[in-house]
This record gives C-alpha cells, structure tokens and sequence, in this order.
C-alpha cells in the first residue's frame, strides 16, 4: 500500500469512526443530513465494516414451535426444540407491544411482548381487492421460530426458563428450561 | 475567510469520499460477517448490531448459485432496487438509514405458489435461525410472481412488490398494526389504533393530528384510528412507497430512540417524498 493509500485509508476509517460515534451517543439527530444519496454511496461508506468478526458473546434461544389452530384460534402449542446460538439479540425489547408476554425467568427476570403468530401472518392480496392486504386465518398447523434473547444491554440475564403466557386467555403456552447443547 | 475554510473542508470531505470509492460487485465481495457463516454485510453502519434494526435478505433457489458471479450480482441488483425504491422511497426510514444494516445470506431458499391455503409454500434455509438469528427482519427474494405472505420476522416479495416490503418490513421492525379496513392485523397500539372513542380522543399524544374515525373489522370489533382516513404505509394499496402517518411515525419514533436515536422525517402522509439519487 503507497502512503497515499495509507493516509487514505485512515481517513475513511476516521470517517466511519466519526459517524459510529454520532450513533452512539443517543442524541436526536433532527435536522443531520443523510449520510448517504444511493445504495452504491451507502455500501462505500460503510464498507470498512463489513468484516469478519467473533462472534458475538450473547446469545440467544431458538423456539421451534408448532401451534395447531381451529379458525385461527390456539387449540395447542409444541415445542419442537430450543436452539442456543451466539447472536445479537433482534431488538424485541424496543418494539413489545401484543397479546403474547415472553418472560424470561433466571437471575435477572425480564418480559417483552409480541404478536400472537397466529394473529401475525398477511399475505398480500391482488391489485382489485377492496384491501391491499388480509390477516391469514390459521386452520391446522403453523410452524413458528421465536427468536428470544437471552440478553439485555449486552449482559446475560442468566435465563433459566423461558415461558410464554397468552395475556388474553391466561394461558401459558410454552414453558421450557433453556439448555445449551 | 469562513467562506474559505467552509469550502476548503468540504472540497477534502468530497476527495476523501472519493478516496473511499469501492464498488459493490459481486466480484469483490466482503468476508462473512462472523467465520463460516452463510451471512455477508452489505450495508452495516453500526457491525455491533446493536444500534441498528438488521434486514437479512435470503435468496431464491432460482437466483441459482450465489458462488457464480452472474448470479451472485443478479441478487445484488435486486436487493439495490428493494432499498432504494423500496425502504428509502419511504422518507422515515431514508432519514434513518443509519440505523438500518442490510446483510445476505448465500443459503437459499424457495417460495412456490401453495399447495394449500392462500400463502406461499416456502422453504426457509436452516441458516435463518443460526447465522441469521440476529436479524429483526427475513426477506426471501423470488422472482416468480405469487402472493406474498409475511409471519412475524420472515416475509417473501417479488423484488419489485416495492409497497409490500416496506408494508410488511414496518410491521416486523416496529410491530405497527395494520389501518386498513376490514380484515387486516389490528390490536391495540396507541397513537396508531385504539379500542375506544374515549381513549383515542383523550389521548395526549395524538393531539398535534389528532382527529379519531372508527372502522368495524370483520370479527364485529370496532377500532378507532387517530390519523382519520389518510392513505399511509400501513392503511393502502398500490404500487408506489406511501410515507408514514404521524402516529406510526410516533411508534417508529419510539424504537428508534431505544436503538439510540431518530431523525425525524421531513414528510408525513399523505404528503409524498421522492427519493431521486
């Protein structure tokens, strides 16, 4: 690498460095302007990051449900299997809001709600109906993967068990220990 | 002399930006973003994944074999048109690109028009819950045309259904309700939906927008909307990206802070934005 290369490269990484930091600080970002005006300037920009990195140290738990509904109501929930992975917990927390509360029961107790799937499938419907969408009415089956982290602020909570609790029925629908393979 | 120095840095900002010229082709890709897994970054502002929503793109069986070239960039192409006439037609989330990482996946997928129900028969690579498990959102791309359908984080779309990703992508990022009438997802997400005439127009937050219509849904219950009737991302059809309402942008708003912060958008709905790079 020349040293105009060199110098280059610092500056792009400086660059990147600046604008992580801007994110980090948690302040309103109201009148900034976008950082970038096409997807070709946005992965330049933030092509430095995308490397290979460790995974991350927290984890979280795969759920391999099966539910059975009748019109679209719960008559059963299985649980096929709970998978522990290395991840980035998806942001569940921020956005909890529905009728299903996950609570995660260990050293350091934490809840978040979702969507009941079965209440949470549309499919898109064609371009003469009366609504551009439609709520899918589950009768039989439906395969559901919960992604439920195992984390918070990138600390363990210690999860032991993992239990789900339709808020509406009062039902618990799943409740499971959380074992690493 | 401010006028000099204004201009001198912004003329070493555009050479550096220069400087950083890489182009995205599918014969330069990155790494994968841990080793051995089927995921590449894309777009990552923020690589921890802790400040941003992660949108995860599966491919198609018939994009082929991503480890060919051709195929590789035909994917590549398609995720471009997806997100910038697709997400950044959508003025919220173009103020917020920061706060958006876009990855692929080279396990693939397929989605075929169902052999029962309305939904399509979909094939979710294994990788989706391993390598791909951090991601707020799965978007399996196919180019065959279907109905689409969307369960909770993983949806499908035809790479142009522009209006259905950013539909479907809002619900699974912000856990939005839909506004439409009459058979759609509704449940109780104030300042967007509200069981009661009462709480919609007794509600502080609405009041900048505030003018609360009802609508029956299919099951006999009554749900009132603070945005009136307006046409947005969550309430219609049609092919072109509708901006968010005030009141979704209000949840939107929400998660974007708990991430660390949002930008707000310059344009609600029905106003329109156009996204022209």
């Amino acid at each position: 690498m020349t040293h105009r290369g060199i110098v280059t490269a610092a500056l792009c990484v400086a660059l990147w460095a600046t604008g992580a930091a801007a994110q980090n600080t948690g302040s309103k970002s109201t009148d900034t302007a976008p950082p970038a005006r096409t997807f070709k300037e946005a992965v330049e920009k933030t092509r430095p990051n995308t490397g290979t990195r460790p995974l991350p140290a927290t984890e979280v738990a795969v759920l391999h449900l099966i539910l059975h509904a009748e019109n679209g109501k719960l008559r059963e929930a299985m649980l096929e299997r709970v998978l522990v992975v290395n991840a980035t917990p998806p942001k569940v927390f921020a956005r909890s809001r529905g009728s299903w509360e996950v609570q995660l029961l260990g050293r350091q107790p934490a809840r978040y709600r979702i969507q009941n799937p079965l209440d949470d499938v549309e499919v898109e419907n064609p371009r003469d109906a009366r609504s551009p969408f439609s709520k899918v009415t589950i009768e039989g089956t439906l395969p559901v993967d919960l992604v439920v982290p195992l984390s918070r602020d990138g600390k363990s909570l210690g999860v032991e068990r993992i239990r789900i609790v339709d808020t509406e029925s009062k039902r618990t629908v799943i409740d499971t220990p959380v074992r690493r393979q | 002399m401010l006028r000099r120095l204004v201009f001198a840095l912004a003329t070493t900002l555009a050479l550096l930006t220069a400087a950083c010229d890489v182009e995205f082709d599918a014969g330069d890709p990155r790494p994968p973003i841990t080793p051995g897994s089927s995921v590449y970054g894309l777009i990552e502002w923020d690589p921890s994944q802790a400040s941003t929503l992660n949108i995860l793109f599966v491919p198609d069986s018939s994009y082929g074999d991503l480890s060919v070239q051709a195929n590789l960039q035909a994917f590549f192409d398609d995720i471009e048109e997806v997100i910038e006439d697709g997400y950044w037609q959508n003025n919220a989330y173009y103020v917020n690109l920061g706060r958006f990482n876009y990855y692929y996946t080279t396990a693939s997928g397929s989605a075929a028009a169902p052999t029962s129900g309305i939904c399509p028969n979909v094939t979710w690579p294994a990788e989706v819950d391993t390598d791909g498990a951090f991601a707020d959102l799965v978007l399996l791309l196919h180019t065959n045309t279907l109905r689409d359908c969307r369960w909770g984080r993983k949806a499908t779309s035809e790479p142009t259904s522009f209006r259905t990703v950013v539909h479907e992508s809002t619900h699974a990022l912000f856990n939005i309700p839909d506004e439409y009438c009459c058979d759609g997802g509704y449940y109780s997400a104030p300042p967007v939906l509200y069981t009661s005439q009462a709480a919609c127009t007794g509600d502080a937050a609405n009041a900048a927008w505030r003018n609360c219509q009802s609508f029956t849904a299919n099951s006999g219950t009554t749900w009132w909307r603070s945005e009136d009737s307006i046409a947005d991302i969550m309430s219609a059809g049609g092919s072109t990206v509708l901006e968010a309402g005030p009141a979704d942008w209000a949840i939107m708003e929400s998660v974007l802070n708990a991430l660390g912060g949002a930008a707000t958008p310059s344009v609600f709905a029905p106003a329109t934005w156009d996204h022209t790079p």
